[in-house]
């Protein structure tokens, strides 16, 4: 039997897999991640672009009703080698994610913890674009965080 | 898509205290939902800081700004140049950096003046200071964009309700 992850989780792992396998097929040499702290890793070279979800708003969807009305907010931020790279990922990323993306539910099953058995579920569209603007530091900073970008998305599981 | 409203079997007269009444609605509320947002924001700061000073000098910082003209009411949050003096990491806080910071005592210095760029030592910005400092990475706090997720769903709330009460008022 399979335990599957809540909405959330699957949110944000759907999100993961779609960009990680757009980039494998379009582009060489970016690195996924879902943490700062893989970011930063030594071993971790530039450009990276790390993905997550940030933060999670929720309504009542109707009177009467006890569904919830769920908004996850999606953090992107790329790291790249150039400011000219930092946009053409940062653009390619929009792109790709504006005509939303399929929504898996992600689970273990029982007695193999290694092993993520996906179930396609739906989609996964955004309902508004928050950010999409370079961070600039304003002074020097760590070679990692020179060309810094960041696009942040509000999703909601359909 | 286009959503028209249109207003059938109202008296001119009616309809102009309507509009009078429906603007001082909509700028009262546009004030109360830029001190609101200053106050989720200070609260997403306050519950995501992993040091508890007693100096919430980030906190301070984030100023409401309400600018009117003849045409045109705009609430501002948080200013950037008096973020960049009051609260000089602010934007490494909120997007996350890998910085040299104090090693103990107030994460968010005072000001910029502070500290002073001197080089750099594993990868990471070094900074003169009179207190001893360790390489950390400041890991994203996303104050900025966890409040807009938030507004965006409350001003839609506030929204609905304002078109309610106005609708009460009017009978």
């Amino acid at each position: 039997m399979t335990s599957y992850f809540r909405e959330p989780r699957n949110v944000e792992l759907s999100t993961l897999k779609y960009l990680e396998d757009s980039f494998t097929s379009d582009w060489s040499d970016i690195t996924i991640c879902k943490t700062f702290k893989q970011v930063y890793a030594k071993n971790t070279n530039i450009p990276v672009v790390c993905v997550r979800l940030a933060d999670t708003s929720t309504v009542r969807l109707e009177v009467g009703s006890k569904t919830l009305e769920n908004r996850y907010l999606i953090i992107i931020d790329v790291f790249a080698r150039s400011d000219a790279q930092r946009l053409d990922i940062a653009g390619y990323i929009k792109n790709k994610l504006k005509d939303g993306w399929v929504h898996y539910d992600h689970g273990h099953v029982s007695g193999d913890n290694t092993t993520l058995e996906l179930t396609a579920n739906g989609r996964d569209n955004i309902t508004e674009f928050v950010t999409d603007a370079r961070i600039d530091f304003t002074e020097t900073v760590d070679d990692k965080d020179k060309y810094r970008h960041n696009i942040s998305v509000r999703v909601r599981k359909g | 898509m286009r959503i028209n409203i249109k207003v059938v079997g109202t008296k001119p007269a009616d309809l102009e205290k309507e509009i009078k009444f429906k603007f001082i609605t909509v700028k009262n509320g546009l004030k109360k939902l830029g001190f609101d947002t200053a106050l989720h924001m200070k609260q997403v700061i306050q519950s995501n800081k992993k040091t508890k000073s007693k100096q919430n000098t980030l906190e301070n910082a984030i100023k409401v700004y309400v600018e009117e003209t003849l045409n045109r009411q705009s609430v501002g949050v948080g200013r950037i140049q008096e973020l960049d003096v009051l609260a000089p990491y602010w934007a490494a806080v909120n997007y996350g950096a890998h910085y040299m910071i104090p090693k103990s005592g107030d994460m968010y210095p005072k000001n910029a003046q502070a500290l002073k760029f001197i080089g750099k030592k594993d990868g990471a910005v070094v900074y003169a200071s009179k207190v001893k400092q360790r390489v950390q990475n400041i890991s994203p706090m996303n104050y900025i964009e966890k409040t807009v997720n938030w507004l965006l769903t409350v001003w839609k709330v506030q929204f609905y309700n304002w078109t309610s009460v106005t609708k009460t008022h009017a009978r």
